[in-house]
């Protein structure tokens, strides 16, 4: 029994020493944050702030300066989800379909697809700059939302595709042969029986496919609209930005700011996300 | 007619799955499409409902060519193996999706909804999802999906082989009731040989993608067509004797060894054979008797042999001898079996004995 105590602490203060260094950066951000920026170079970095103060989230959030604008981080905060919103729309329904379609209408080609779209998404992003460059000018969206969208929802698909396809050959196919003896079509046994048997895959999805647009610096730094570029790219204009002094307590706000919509993501839909990565076939 | 197969064939690629499939049957007839697996019953089926399509041949319902017809425009129902419920869809939307594509209103729906939950007595589960029934009550759901279309031809797939034998009986039962009273074809997919027997008109035997005989219950079990029916059909498998056709003053007759048995009643199929020709005796097991007394006819052979092996299967047992060369089985009652190495006299009763060419395995 003895013994058994000695080992639970050991354990345990394992634990609580990886659990600390991974927690105390968070920590001197955090504290960092709330303190006055002759605080923040006065005083060490692990104390608390001696007057606590929200100013540097007001100005990280709605006055810092990217460049020439001082609007602060909101109007790339908001230009993001423009983007996020319709391209995670647009890549989960679209690989759903693809999913559906290569685990349950089976062709010759469908292993040859699946596997280009496989060996797509492998592909360092780095190679398709220029390809996708020349491909937007073409198409006269480079530098606008619209073509961001475009890039992201494409990119997504091979994600997508695989999660869904995946999930979707575990389902029987006699489910889809009774439908077809239902009378149902293509669409309406992709909409009424396929489709509603998807939540838990779906979030699984739209968590990666999200937090992959959300996180993603070069294309939003490469394409980006000047004044409405995406968050991470935003970020690092104020933090870079090299007029005046520097201000470390707003910019690190503006950091945690932008980290919170992943970091909410992830705590809301983390139960659905481990359910959606595990779900096997029906049971039954 | 109600269904007729003309000359059937499909392949998956280079393998030939079907060939050669002719079979008709008329409106109310119960088909049983009996194999082991591989056989060919299920890609049969699919055929017929338009789940596969067919590399040859043609297919009529009621005299309407439906070869190229989708499944939905073919007037039949399926009933799977797995029951393929609609998992998110509660009983009612199960059984009421069909109509739901076909556009009939939803009063229309709601009350068809209701018949066959009535007939099948499961309205009281209309409104719980397919994962909160057992599996008698899924198997019913599933019949209710195909029953609610009031279609001419009912296709079954294996649909009792997920229950356990006590519900399968009574859904057997059920299910012939079911057939009896909507005076509908049912075509029933299986591999097991008593639920052929207890249910079908017709039976369709198949083996390697071929219909190895087509015909009742009673055609299949008394004159199977070659040694492949004779030993798929049966409790018990049928023993076969070698010999040699001979003839006793015009009365055909094997000669096996040193015995001769005759066969004053047997009715051949394709004339009678050749003197010498080689052959197969088949007698079954249940035709084998320890007493004089349950013989059928005055065809029979007798011998006294010593007991070998005894299996016991419950009621009855099969008891094990040696007859010329050959292990032969016996069927008893097990409250009567003989013990081990005892002497018996056997009686090998002619009667329903079956003749095949030893070559063609074909019966004579």
């Amino acid at each position: 029994m003895r013994r058994y105590t000695y080992r639970t602490a050991l354990l345990y203060g394992a634990l609580f020493v990886c659990a600390l260094y991974f927690l105390s950066p968070l920590y001197v951000m955090l504290v960092a944050s709330f303190k006055t920026l002759s605080e923040v170079r006065g005083s060490s970095i692990i104390s608390l702030p001696e007057v606590w103060t929200i100013k540097p989230w007001i100005k990280a959030w709605s006055e810092a300066c990217s460049g020439l604008e001082c609007d602060g981080i909101r109007p790339y905060f908001i230009a993001t989800f423009e983007i996020a919103i319709p391209a995670v729309a647009f890549s989960v329904l679209l690989g759903a379909l693809n999913g559906y379609v290569m685990a349950k209408w089976r062709s010759r080609s469908a292993d040859l697809i699946f596997t280009l779209l496989l060996v797509g998404s492998f592909v360092p992003l780095q190679l398709y700059l220029i390809p996708l460059a020349i491909t937007l000018r073409e198409l006269n969206i480079y530098g606008t939302t619209t073509g961001l969208i475009l890039i992201h929802t494409v990119y997504g698909i091979p994600l997508t595709t695989m999660l869904f396809r995946n999930f979707y050959v575990s389902l029987p196919d006699e489910l889809v042969r009774a439908a077809i003896m239902d009378g149902a079509g293509f669409f309406k046994i992709f909409f009424s029986v396929i489709l509603p048997l998807s939540p838990a895959i779906a979030i699984v999805a739209v968590i990666l496919v999200f937090s992959g647009i959300y996180n993603d610096f070069l294309f939003a730094l490469t394409f980006g609209e000047t004044g409405k570029r995406p968050i991470m790219a935003a970020v690092q204009n104020i933090v870079a930005s090299s007029y005046g002094i520097k201000e470390y307590n707003v910019n690190i706000a503006a950091v945690m700011i932008s980290a919170l919509p992943t970091l909410l993501l992830f705590l809301l839909a983390g139960r659905f996300f481990v359910r959606g990565l595990t779900q096997g076939a029906l049971k039954g | 007619m109600s269904l007729k197969l003309t000359n059937l064939a499909k392949n998956f690629g280079q393998v030939e799955v079907l060939r050669d499939i002719n079979i008709e049957i008329e409106k109310g007839d119960f088909l049983v499409l009996l194999g082991g697996s591989g056989c060919g019953k299920t890609t049969l089926l699919n055929c017929v409902a338009g789940l596969e399509e067919t590399t040859a041949g043609r297919i009529e319902i009621n005299g309407r060519d439906v070869t190229r017809l989708d499944p939905s425009d073919r007037n039949v129902a399926m009933v799977f193996q797995s029951y393929a419920l609609y998992p998110t869809m509660k009983v009612a939307r199960n059984i009421s999706f069909g109509l739901e594509c076909q556009g009939v209103p939803r009063a229309d729906r709601r009350r068809a909804v209701e018949r066959v939950a009535g007939l099948l007595q499961i309205a009281d589960l209309l409104d719980r999802k397919p994962s909160q029934l057992s599996g008698g009550q899924r198997q019913r759901v599933a019949i209710g999906r195909a029953l609610v279309r009031d279609p001419e031809i009912f296709l079954l797939d294996e649909p009792m082989s997920n229950l356990d034998v006590k519900l399968r009986n009574q859904m057997r039962l059920e299910l012939r009731e079911l057939h009896g009273s909507l005076g509908a074809t049912f075509v029933l997919v299986t591999h097991d040989q008593i639920e052929a027997m207890t249910m079908a008109t017709k039976v369709a035997v198949l083996d390697g993608g071929h219909v190895q005989q087509f015909g009742t219950p009673y055609d299949i079990y008394y004159t199977p067509r070659n040694r492949f029916v004779a030993e798929f059909v049966g409790l018990n498998k049928m023993n076969f004797l070698t010999g040699r056709i001979t003839y006793r003053d015009a009365v055909p007759a094997v000669a096996i060894g040193d015995h001769v048995a005759q066969l004053p009643h047997y009715v051949f199929s394709k004339g009678k054979p050749e003197e010498g020709q080689r052959v197969l005796l088949g007698i079954r097991p249940e035709n084998i008797y320890r007493s004089r007394d349950r013989l059928e006819g005055d065809a029979f052979l007798q011998a006294e042999r010593s007991v070998n092996r005894k299996d016991m299967t419950g009621g009855d047992l099969q008891v094990w001898f040696e007859f010329e060369g050959q292990m032969m089985a016996c069927r008893v009652r097990s409250s009567r079996a003989p013990d081990l190495d005892e002497k018996t006299t056997f009686f090998l009763d002619l009667q329903n004995a079956s003749l095949f060419d030893s070559e063609t395995e074909m019966r004579l």
